[in-house]
C-alpha cells in the first residue's frame, strides 16, 4: 500500500532531516515508526501525505506515485497531523461534511458514517459547536472521524493518541485493528512505545533521519521489550 | 512593569516586522521583496509630495496659517480610519490571549503594548505628512521655536486619533460581546462608524471646495480655519502654539494628547477581560444530533468553507470587503444627490465629458479596493496542511478563493452602473461596456489577489489581523488596484475624444488579457 524508497529530505539549512530511507507498509498492515523529538518521523509522514516536498526518492500509494499522481494519491490516504489545527470558524459538523464532500462521499453515506464515528467517539452531542470552542482532545476527535469518514486505503497518523481520553484511546486503536481487518494500512508515528508494541505488527526505527531498525514486530520484540530495543539501537547508534 | 511593556512591544514588533524582514530570503525572493519595498517608497514620496505642495499652495495663496491646522488633522484622519481598520483585530483578535492571561502581567500592560504597537506603525504616518508640510511651512516662520513644537507635536500627532480609533474599536467589541452574533453585530457597527469617518472627511473636503468661489481669501481662511477647529479641536492647539508661540497651547495639545490615551487605558483595563470573555465564550449547546447532510462538490464545499472565514473575521470584511460598500455608496450617492456630490471638478476645460466619465468609473476606481483573495491563502495559516492533504487541485483552491472575492465585487458593479445608470443616462452601448469593464476588473483583481499572495506567502502568524493589515500581499494587491481604477480613468479622461464605449472595451480587451496572462502563470503553481 505504501511503499518509500530511498527517501532524502534536505531543509534550507542544509540539514538531512530524512536520509535514503526505505520501508514499505502492506495491505492490513498497523505499522509503527518511532523515534526521538527531531529524528525524521513527522517528515517523513509529512513527505507521504504531499505536505512537504522532498529533494530525492520515491513514494508510491496504491500504486500511484506522489509526485506524479498527488490527487489519486491523497484520495486513497487519510492524515491526521501531530496538532489537529482544524478550521476554527466552522462547526464541528460543517468541517465533518467540507471533508467528506472533498473526498466525494455521497449524503447517505456521510450521514451514516459521521452519525456512527461520532458516536462511537463520544463528540456527536458537540458537533454543533464551534471548533473554536473545542479542547484540544475534542479536536483530535473530529480530525480521526474525517480522517475515517471516507474510509482510507492507507492512514497516516502522526502521534494520534495525544490529547485523548483513555476512552478514545481504547476506541481509536479499536477503529484501527477494525480497519486493518477490512484491508487497509495504517502507518502512525508514537512515542508511547507499550501501545505500539502491543497495536503494531510492524515497527521502524528512526534516528537522526536514518532507518536503523524496522521488521517484524514479533521477531523484534521476541527476547526484549520494545522500549529496550529502541534504547540500544538509539544510544548505542 | 516597563520592563513586561517593552517584552510585549519587542515580541509583537519582531512579530509584525518579520514580514518584510528580508534577511532569510535568498534570490528572487529577496530581489521581490525590495521591488515591493521601492513602490511603497515611491507611493510613500507621491503622498508626501502631494502633501508638501498642499502647503507650499496655501503658503502662495497667504493662507500660512491654515498649515499646521491642515497638518495635524489630515495626519490623524488618515491615523483615525487606518488604525479603526485593525485595531478591533489587534487589541481582540490575538491567539496569545490565553498565555498572557495566565502570565502575571496586568491588562493595561496587554493593552499599552498592542496600543503602542499601532502608534508605532501611525507614527511613521504622521511624521511623513507633517514633515512634508513643516518642510514648506517652517523656513519662512523665522524662529526656532516652531521647529521645535512642529517636531514634538509631529512624534504625538498620531496619539489622539490612535486614541479615538482604538476606543472607537474597544467600544464596538463591548456593544458585539453582548450579541450571540458578535462578529455580525461588530462588522455592521464598524461598517458604520467608517462611514462616519469618510463623512467627516467629505465635510472637510466639500466645504473646501465650496469656498474657492469665494473671492475674499481672507475670510476663506478664517471660515476654513473655524470648520477645522470645530471638527478637531487640537488641531487648534497646534496651531495657537506654532503661529503664536503659545507655551500654554501646545502644553494643552501635549496635556490632551496624553491624558486621553491614560484615561482610554484605565477605563479599558477594567473591562478588557470581560470583553474578551463576551467575544470569545462560545456557547455550548451539547444537543446535536446529525440530520440531512448534502453532498456538495469540492468546488461547492471549497467555496462554503471560504466564505465562512470572510465572515468570521470582522476584520477580514472591514479592511478586504469594504471596496464593494464603498462602490454601492459611491454610486447611491452620485444617483441621489447627482455627480456634483463627488465634487473638485469645477474650472475644468471640457467638463461636459469629464463629468459624465468619471462617475461612471467610480466602480473600476473602487471595486478593486475589496480584495479578499489577496489574503485569502496566508489566512489558512496552520490549517494549510488540510488542503495540501486533500485530493483537490490548486487551481479548484485558488478557484473558491477567486469565486469569493467575485461574489461581493459582480452583484456591486451591477447595482452600482443600475444606479449610476438611472441618474446619468449613458447610451446603452456605454452603459453597458462600462459594466464589463468593472466585471473584468473585478475578475483581475481577484486573479491578481492571488498570485500576489503566492509571491508573499506567511502562514506562520498569531493574529489574521497582521496578515490583512500589514502583509505584503495585502498591501500588493490594494495598491495595484487603486493604481488600476485611477489608470484605467485618467486614459478615459485623457482620451476623451474616443468614445466611451469603444476607450472601455480596449480597456476590458487589456484588462481581460492580462487576467489571462495571470491565470495561466497560477496553472503553472505546483505546491502551496
Amino acid at each position: 500500500m505504501l511503499e518509500i524508497r530511498n527517501l532524502t529530505k534536505i531543509y534550507k539549512n542544509e540539514k538531512k532531516a530524512v536520509d535514503n530511507l526505505t520501508l514499505s507498509v502492506a495491505d492490513g498492515d498497523i505499522y509503527g515508526f518511532i523515534g526521538h523529538n527531531g529524528a525524521g518521523k513527522s517528515t517523513t509522514i509529512k513527505s507521504v501525505v504531499g505536505v512537504l516536498d522532498f529533494d530525492e526518492g520515491e513514494i508510491r500509494i496504491d500504486g500511484h506515485d506522489v509526485k506524479r499522481e498527488p490527487i489519486l494519491c491523497k484520495q486513497a490516504t487519510a492524515y491526521i497531523p501531530d496538532n489537529p489545527d482544524l478550521y476554527e470558524h466552522l462547526t464541528g459538523i460543517q468541517y465533518l461534511n467540507f471533508i467528506a464532500d472533498i473526498f466525494g462521499i455521497c449524503a447517505a453515506e456521510k450521514e451514516k458514517r459521521i452519525r456512527d464515528y461520532g458516536d462511537r467517539f463520544e463528540i456527536t452531542g458537540a458537533l454543533g459547536d464551534s471548533i473554536g470552542s473545542y479542547s484540544h482532545g475534542m479536536r483530535q476527535k473530529v480530525a480521526i472521524i474525517s480522517a475515517l469518514v471516507h474510509e482510507p486505503k492507507l492512514l497516516v497518523l502522526d502521534e494520534p493518541f495525544v490529547g485523548l481520553d483513555p476512552k478514545a484511546s481504547l476506541t481509536l486503536k479499536e477503529t484501527m485493528r477494525e480497519l486493518c481487518r477490512r484491508g487497509s494500512a495504517i502507518f502512525f508515528s508514537t512515542h508511547v512505545l507499550e501501545v505500539a508494541q502491543k497495536l503494531c505488527n510492524k515497527v521502524a526505527i528512526i534516528r537522526d533521519g536514518r532507518l536503523v531498525v524496522d521488521g517484524d514486530m514479533e521477531k523484534l520484540v521476541r527476547d526484549h521489550s520494545l522500549e529496550e530495543l529502541f534504547m540500544e539501537v538509539t544510544e548505542n547508534e | 512593569m516597563s520592563r513586561q511593556f517593552f517584552l510585549l512591544l519587542r515580541v509583537q514588533m519582531q512579530n509584525a516586522l518579520r514580514f518584510s524582514d528580508i534577511r532569510k530570503k535568498t534570490g528572487k525572493e529577496k530581489m521581490r521583496y525590495l521591488l515591493m519595498g521601492g513602490l511603497y517608497l515611491f507611493v510613500a514620496a507621491m503622498l508626501l509630495f502631494y502633501c508638501y505642495l498642499l502647503a507650499a499652495g496655501l503658503l502662495a495663496v497667504g493662507l500660512a496659517r491654515l498649515i499646521p491646522l491642515y497638518a495635524v488633522t489630515m495626519g490623524g484622519l488618515f491615523t483615525l480610519f487606518f488604525t479603526f481598520l485593525k485595531a478591533n483585530g489587534m487589541l481582540f483578535g490575538c491567539r496569545d490571549y490565553e498565555l498572557l492571561t495566565a502570565l502575571p502581567i496586568p491588562p493595561a500592560v496587554v493593552i499599552t503594548s498592542r496600543f503602542a504597537v499601532m502608534y508605532l506603525f501611525n507614527l511613521g504616518l504622521c511624521v511623513g505628512v507633517m514633515a512634508a508640510m513643516g518642510a514648506a511651512y517652517l523656513p519662512q516662520t523665522g524662529s526656532v521655536l516652531p521647529w521645535v513644537f512642529w517636531i514634538v507635536g509631529a512624534l504625538l500627532a498620531s496619539l489622539i486619533p490612535t486614541t479615538l480609533a482604538t476606543a472607537a474599536a474597544a467600544l464596538v467589541a463591548a456593544a458585539s460581546s453582548r450579541f450571540k452574533y458578535s462578529n455580525a453585530v461588530t462588522i455592521l457597527l464598524s461598517v458604520a462608524l467608517v462611514f462616519g469617518i469618510f463623512g467627516l472627511s467629505a465635510k472637510i473636503g466639500a466645504m473646501d471646495e465650496e469656498q474657492l468661489s469665494v473671492s475674499t481669501i481672507a475670510a476663506l481662511g478664517d471660515q476654513l480655519a473655524g470648520l477645522l477647529t470645530r471638527i478637531y479641536p487640537p488641531a487648534a492647539w497646534f496651531g495657537r502654539a506654532v503661529i503664536e508661540g503659545s507655551l500654554a497651547a501646545f502644553c494643552l495639545f501635549v496635556g490632551f494628547s496624553l491624558g486621553l490615551y491614560l484615561l482610554f487605558a484605565v477605563v479599558l483595563a477594567a473591562f478588557y477581560q470581560k470583553i474578551q470573555n463576551g467575544l470569545t465564550a462560545h456557547g455550548a449547546s451539547g444537543q446535536y444530533r446529525v440530520g440531512r447532510l448534502a453532498a456538495r462538490s469540492p468546488l461547492a464545499a471549497l467555496y462554503q468553507k471560504e466564505w465562512k472565514r470572510f465572515l468570521s473575521l470582522p476584520s477580514y470584511v472591514l479592511n478586504m470587503g469594504i471596496g464593494a460598500l464603498m462602490t454601492a455608496a459611491a454610486s447611491a450617492a452620485v444617483c441621489f444627490l447627482g455627480p456634483e456630490a463627488l465634487g473638485g471638478l469645477v474650472n475644468i476645460p471640457g467638463i461636459e465629458d469629464v463629468f459624465i466619465r468619471i462617475p461612471l468609473y467610480l466602480p473600476v476606481i473602487l471595486l478593486p479596493l475589496c480584495n479578499t483573495a489577496c489574503v485569502s491563502l496566508s489566512l489558512e495559516g496552520r490549517q494549510l496542511w488540510i488542503l495540501q492533504s486533500s485530493p483537490v487541485t490548486l487551481g479548484q483552491v485558488f478557484l473558491s478563493k477567486i469565486l469569493v472575492n467575485l461574489t461581493l465585487t459582480i452583484p456591486c458593479a451591477g447595482i452600482s452602473y443600475l444606479l449610476l445608470w438611472v441618474r446619468l443616462r449613458p447610451s446603452l452601448a456605454d452603459g453597458l461596456m462600462m459594466l464589463v469593464l468593472a466585471c473584468s476588473v473585478a475578475l483581475l483583481t481577484a486573479v491578481a489577489g492571488i498570485w500576489f499572495n503566492l509571491k508573499f506567502p506567511v502562514y506562520q502568524w498569531e493574529n489574521p489581523t497582521q496578515i490583512i493589515k500589514q502583509s505584503a500581499s495585502s498591501m500588493c494587491g490594494i495598491l495595484s488596484g487603486m493604481i488600476l481604477g485611477v489608470g484605467l480613468t485618467f486614459l478615459s479622461v485623457r482620451f476623451s475624444a474616443i468614445p466611451l464605449w469603444m476607450m472601455s472595451g480596449m480597456q476590458c480587451a487589456a484588462i481581460l488579457l492580462l487576467a489571462g496572462v495571470l491565470l495561466a502563470s497560477l496553472a503553472r503553481v505546483k505546491r502551496l
